[in-house]
């Protein structure tokens, strides 16, 4: 039966290796209601290991976030498979954290009552969970800001907040989509900073999206190259910058022109398609 | 970490004083408008025209005349009855039936031609027909009460949901939450702000469903004394019954406006926030 549906059973070998933290299985997309047909994302296949950092980058609307979809269980691939540590992605997946685009706090909650709110419906005692949440906002530099509510809080400190949101319940997997799209050079470099030495202590997974090239190369251990239309695989790509690296001068660290002229060669056409035939800017 | 914090802090500090000196100024006019209402109210009527405008200071002899006696109070307490009633009554059923229809969009389209159908019904209109359906005591305006506020906190409470937010139940749900958990902290706080405007609106059409029903058939309450006041030519006692109805909607209001005020605390700061 498995081998009819092309799904060969698990092969162990002496030592157990875990199962991929995500792995996407020839996932294709089709949105209802797009009566022609036209497939979002075309047969994706890659595995994230489990503790890396790996980034997607791809050009708008290629099917980035609707990945992050698809891996947290709100949407249902239309062929193909998701997995999630050993086990199918069929319902929501709460193994998973997602930081979405938006930071999309709760207005009615403080910054500390958005951040305890995944302990606190996990039945995190009173104390606990304020010290666990007041730790993580002092992390990231929020101590002092933790009664003031989302619309008292300026982009940054909004995503900040966002961000440990979700990592502050720990989950297994963290899906972060473009985090830092909309921030300046140097919030952004700070947060990145700060991303980085949670997650060397943390060692969680990621799954981050970005548009920006630089800023896969700082955070990631692998970068998927994406196509668009439809959403296509080009390229996996290992970065080989050792860690911990220095966000700050990243330009500096050995390997990083190579990286990025590697990474780019691949990106350019994706880019160039999007830029060149109506020349918009 | 320290000059990034100052860096974005908000620029709202600087806003206090000017925003309460500025309510300070909006106070002293209303009270003025009071005061030139009155104060014109009491001069610009002539002896002629005294036994139909009154006037305050008569008004205010009379209240204190009707307030030293027992009668008023029963009035008061018979008409406070039946808007407590009818009001709570109307809000629970509101609440619970704009809750379902506001998740459901199966109810919410099929029940929707004979809600419409009903909406476009003048409540008040229906007086009559409670009154001859269960006669000229309390619960014929008990009825009518139910039918103004039910409606109002209903398609409140709907479209509050309507317009609740997808993407945080969503997250809510993948961060760990129960549906009992996301109803109680996610979907009512977001729509908590409509469905308190629709408690608010329906008090006034509480007290005028009390009031007309009393109008149209009955022997006690506000509403008949204020009636009997008019039929007896009697001003003063008209406009003390008047300004007595006023008290209660302004004490309804300000009770719920409280309410709101604890259960809703951060509609204040994204208000103040919001202005440019
Ligand atoms: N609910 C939906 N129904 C129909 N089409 C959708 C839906 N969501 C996304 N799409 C389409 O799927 C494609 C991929 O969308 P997606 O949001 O995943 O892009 P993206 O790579 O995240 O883009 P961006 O970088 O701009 O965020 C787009 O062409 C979009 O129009
Ligand atoms: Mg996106």
């Amino acid at each position: 039966m498995t081998a009819i549906l092309g799904v060969s059973p698990p092969v162990y070998h002496e030592v157990k290796k875990p199962p991929p933290a995500i792995d996407f299985r020839d996932v294709k997309l089709t949105f209802a209601g797009q009566t022609d047909g036209t497939l979002v994302l075309g047969g994706i296949s890659f595995s994230v290991r489990p503790g890396e950092i790996m980034s997607v980058v791809g050009p708008s609307g290629c099917g980035k976030t609707t990945l992050l979809r698809l891996a947290s269980g709100l949407v249902p691939p239309s062929s193909g498979q998701v997995w999630c540590n050993g086990r199918r992605v069929d319902a929501l997946n709460t193994e998973v954290g997602f930081v979405t685009q938006d930071s999309n706090l709760f207005p009615w909650l403080t910054a500390l009552g958005n951040v305890e709110f995944p302990l606190a419906v996990r039945g995190v005692p009173d104390k606990e969970r304020r010290e666990r949440a007041m730790h993580w906002l002092e992390l990231v530099g929020l101590s002092g800001f933790e009664n003031h509510y989302p619309a008292q809080l300026s982009g940054g400190m909004q995503k900040r907040v966002s961000i440990i949101r979700t990592l502050v319940y720990e989950p297994s997997v963290v899906l972060l989509d473009e985090p830092f799209g909309a921030l300046d050079a140097q919030t952004r470099m700070h947060l990145h900073h700060e991303l980085l030495s949670l997650w060397q202590h943390q060692k969680s997974t990621m799954l981050f999206i970005t548009h920006d090239l630089v800023e896969a190369i700082t955070l990631s251990d692998t970068v998927v190259v994406m196509t668009r239309g439809p959403g296509l695989v080009k390229e996996i790509y290992d970065v080989p910058l050792a860690r911990p690296r220095n966000v700050f001068e990243i330009y500096l660290e050995p390997g990083f022109d190579k990286a990025y002229a590697s990474l780019w060669k691949h990106f350019k056409h994706e880019v160039q398609e999007v830029l060149l035939p109506g020349g918009a800017l | 970490m320290v000059d990034l914090a100052a860096l974005d802090r908000p620029a709202a500090k600087g806003r206090a004083r000017p925003r309460s000196m500025r309510r300070y100024y909006v106070l002293m006019t209303q009270l003025s408008l009071l005061l030139t209402l009155i104060l014109g109210w009491q001069w610009g009527v002539s002896e002629a025209q005294l036994p139909y405008f009154s006037r305050p200071t008569l008004v205010a002899a009379k209240l204190m005349e009707l307030i030293s006696q027992p009668t008023i109070y029963r009035h008061i307490w018979v008409t406070l009855q039946e808007i407590l009633i009818g009001y709570f009554l109307g809000a629970v059923f509101g609440l619970v039936l704009g809750f379902v229809l506001g998740r459901s969009q199966f109810l919410s389209d099929a029940l929707q031609p004979f809600i419409i159908g009903l909406y476009s019904i003048p409540k008040i209109a229906l007086a009559p027909v409670f009154i001859v359906w269960l006669g000229l005591g309390m619960s014929s305006k008990v009825a009518v009460v139910f039918l103004a506020s039910f409606f109002l906190v209903f398609f409140n409470t709907y479209s509050g949901l309507r317009a609740v937010n997808e993407e945080l139940v969503r997250l809510a749900r993948l961060m760990g939450a129960s549906w009992p958990q996301t109803i109680s902290r996610v979907i009512l706080p977001a729509a908590a702000d409509q469905i308190f405007l629709g408690l608010k609106t329906a008090v006034p059409y509480a007290v005028i469903g009390a009031v007309i029903g009393e109008y149209i058939g009955s022997n006690e309450g506000l509403g008949f004394f204020i009636l009997y006041a008019s039929q007896t030519y009697d001003a003063p006692a008209l406009f003390a019954g008047i300004i007595l109805l006023v008290g209660i909607v302004f004490a309804a209001n300000l009770g719920l406006s409280h309410l709101e005020g604890k259960l809703i605390r951060w509609k204040t700061s994204s208000s103040q926030a919001v202005q440019i």
